[in-house]
């Protein structure tokens, strides 16, 4: 008879959900699967609403990743009314953007992962978590809570409180950058830029320690998918989609966001509320992708930025082909802070970034727009149509975390191949069936979304165990 | 490239008193201001001591944002006491550095399980929780301060059983009537500390 071993909830993840392990009668794995138990509908209870107010409704979606949103959806509003808004303003939502990536990059590492790095994957877990990192290096719990902290403040400064701002609006901005809050800005950029380079530099003295995890966490080939500049650099609010396969060959490249549905669709299966997008040409399962950090900087040629482009270098030097383990997804998250947090400095030097000009008014030009920018997890789009009376009738998000479905799905079950013994069950065995999760940073509560009708099965199970009836909706 | 912090003046507004703690109105939290208090430079001496008030809860949610509704009207009747007040839906780890930097730590908040309208008011110490998940309380963060910033400071938790926590702003009538109870009692607790400084 079969077993099935859960892990319910996942722990030290953004959302709901769980993991299942499936033993054959030896105890040997023979499958395994992530199930999102959460459902949010937002695609559907923005129907009606006014083009204009999605932005604000769209933030509402994440606690942890609101700005994201935001500005996905401003690029797709701005679509809508087919202007070409104020560079100042494009600028200024650049910056925006850099800090959200920051600050959800140091929730992840050093709040969310780093007990696991710090204290060992084996180790108590009533100790493997923020406390225990605060007991047994206080500095680098310091050193987190001051990136998180440095990101949220530049948020507040821009836009007016740290979750939920409002001041991105449909054709820019609603309000200029001052001196003082620029001034402001600048000023912390010398102790995050500190906090980042000591940090990689730790990470990497790791490496070694971790080399059986970098084997099994998720290493195995896909597709990489984000978005890049012209010249290849990297990209995190403009630029378009490029896709490299897992041996680093460019495969399709600047592909228009507008056109994502020609290159990407989605999938849906009973046991998950998450769809799974894949690259549409090669098709379900064989078009498996990843986005986000790892894939990044596995599609980026540089980051334009003197230190992290001596840190992408070296990171470039991993493997030959794409760095394809998905540990290295935390690696790559701490380059991004390195490079987020310079590009802050080009950006706020820039004479034109005090200009008050930094909104385009119109109205609806377009019946149909898309926004792609890219969130801390991956590539985040938000599609809109609207009727005549700019009224939504129609949204499709296609959100970072669901574009890592299939992958995460895969690594779940080579971590549990590798490491869990159906004979013997250790705690340290399951945890890392967990971190592989973790190390994607998934946000479940943006990324479960209704496709028409929910994905759905319900089964009358015996005493026995015996499937007695089963209801199926997909 | 250059990152020298010194291209651009960093010399920043302070307080009339001179002091790190500043005196601002609660709802002033959720301003862009209030994000001087950390972006600023650190002080190069050790910050004045004050009584920080840290009152949070969710002000749509009813008896939830009574906390809210206390802030607002101790910054209201403050007078020239040193006192921070910061309004947070929730508590994050961010909070533990101004923790440390007070002498005084008072968390308001609206509390279940109790008859609706009782006050309570208790010391809290710095405890490690036993599971870290999305949220932190009083004593977790005091554990924080601790632990990474080296002090955590005399600290209560001053509370009222809330009563009704729907979506609305507006606060029930039993937790209206019982709010000045708490507000004496912070108030006394306040002086009782300044006198003894």
């Amino acid at each position: 008879m079969t077993r099935q071993i859960v892990i319910d909830p996942i722990s030290r993840i953004e959302g709901h959900a769980k993991i299942t392990i499936h033993l054959d009668e030896q105890g040997v794995v023979h499958n395994a699967y992530f199930h999102v138990t959460q459902f949010r509908g937002f695609e559907k209870l923005c129907v009606g609403r006014p083009f204009y107010e999605m932005p604000s409704l769209m933030a509402r979606i994440c606690g942890i990743c609101p700005v994201s949103h935001l500005i996905a959806s401003a690029k797709a509003c701005d679509a809508l009314l087919a202007v070409r808004i104020p560079q100042t303003a494009d600028k200024l939502r650049r910056i925006l953007n850099l800090a959200q990536i920051i600050q959800s990059h140091a929730l992840s590492f050093f709040h969310l992962s780093s007990p696991d790095f710090l204290l060992g994957m084996d180790s108590d877990p009533a100790r493997r978590n923020l406390f225990g990192v605060m007991r047994a290096r206080p500095e680098l719990a310091r050193d987190g809570i001051r990136l998180r902290q440095f990101g949220q403040q530049v948020i507040e400064l821009l836009g007016g409180k740290r979750i939920h701002p409002a001041w991105v609006v449909p054709g820019g901005v609603s309000e200029p950058l001052s001196v003082a809050h620029r001034d402001q800005i600048l000023a912390g950029l010398p102790e995050c830029i500190s906090i980042g380079e000591r940090t990689l530099h730790w990470f990497k003295s790791l490496l070694d320690k971790y080399r059986d995890e970098i084997k099994s966490f998720g290493n195995f080939p896909s597709l990489f998918l984000g978005l890049v500049k012209p010249d290849g650099r990297i990209a995190f609010y403009e630029g378009k989609m490029r896709v490299v396969d897992a041996a680093g060959n460019v495969v399709a490249d600047q592909l228009e966001a507008a056109a994502y549905q020609a290159h990407i669709a989605e999938a849906v299966e009973p046991w998950t509320y998450l769809k799974f997008p894949y690259y549409k040409p090669l098709g379900y399962h064989e078009g498996m992708y990843r986005v986000g950090p790892l894939a990044r900087l596995n599609i980026s040629d540089r980051c334009g930025t003197a230190r992290a482009d001596q840190e992408l270098a070296e990171f470039h030097e991993l493997q030959r082909t794409a760095v394809l383990s998905s540990f290295y997804f935390h690696y790559a998250r701490l380059i991004e802070i390195l490079f987020a947090v310079e590009r802050l400095e080009q950006i706020l030097t820039d004479p034109e970034i005090l200009d008050r000009h930094v909104r385009a008014f119109a109205r609806p030009n377009s019946n149909e727009g898309v926004g792609v920018a890219e969130a801390p997890r991956g590539t985040l789009i938000h599609h809109y149509r609207v009727d005549e009376n700019g009224l939504i009738t129609w949204v499709n998000l296609v959100i970072a975390t669901g574009h890592n479905n299939l992958a995460m799905n895969r690594a779940v079950l080579q971590v549990a191949k590798r490491y869990v013994n159906g004979q013997r069950l250790s705690e340290g065995m399951l945890n890392r069936v967990e971190a592989v999760i973790r190390a994607y940073d998934p946000c479940l509560s943006c990324s479960t979304h209704a496709a028409g009708q929910m994905p759905l099965r319900i089964q009358l199970v015996s005493p026995q165990g015996k499937v007695v009836d089963e209801i199926r909706r997909a | 490239m250059k990152l020298s912090g010194q291209k651009f003046s960093t010399a920043l507004p302070r307080s009339a008193t001179g002091s790190y703690c500043l005196r601002e109105s609660p709802r002033a939290a959720d301003r862009p201001e209030d994000a001087r208090d950390t972006m600023r430079p650190r002080p190069r001496q050790a910050p004045e001591p004050c009584v920080l008030i840290i009152a949070y809860g969710n002000p749509l949610r009813g008896d939830d944002g009574v906390a809210w509704h206390i802030a607002e009207q101790l910054a209201a009747a403050q007078g020239q006491s040193t006192l921070k007040i910061l309004t947070r839906h929730q508590l994050t780890p961010e909070l533990a550095e101004a923790i440390s930097q007070a002498n005084l730590v008072i968390f308001v908040d609206a509390s279940v399980g109790q008859p609706p309208g009782t006050i309570s008011c208790v010391p809290v110490g710095p405890e490690m929780a036993d599971q870290f998940s999305h949220r932190f309380d009083p004593a977790s963060l005091m554990f924080c301060a601790r632990e990474i910033y080296g002090s955590a400071p005399k600290a209560l938790l001053c509370t009222i059983a809330g009563e009704a926590f729907g979506y609305e702003e507006r606060l029930s009538p039993t937790i209206l009537a019982a709010m000045p109870k708490l507000l004496q009692r912070i108030r006394a607790v306040i002086a009782a500390h300044e006198e003894s400084n």
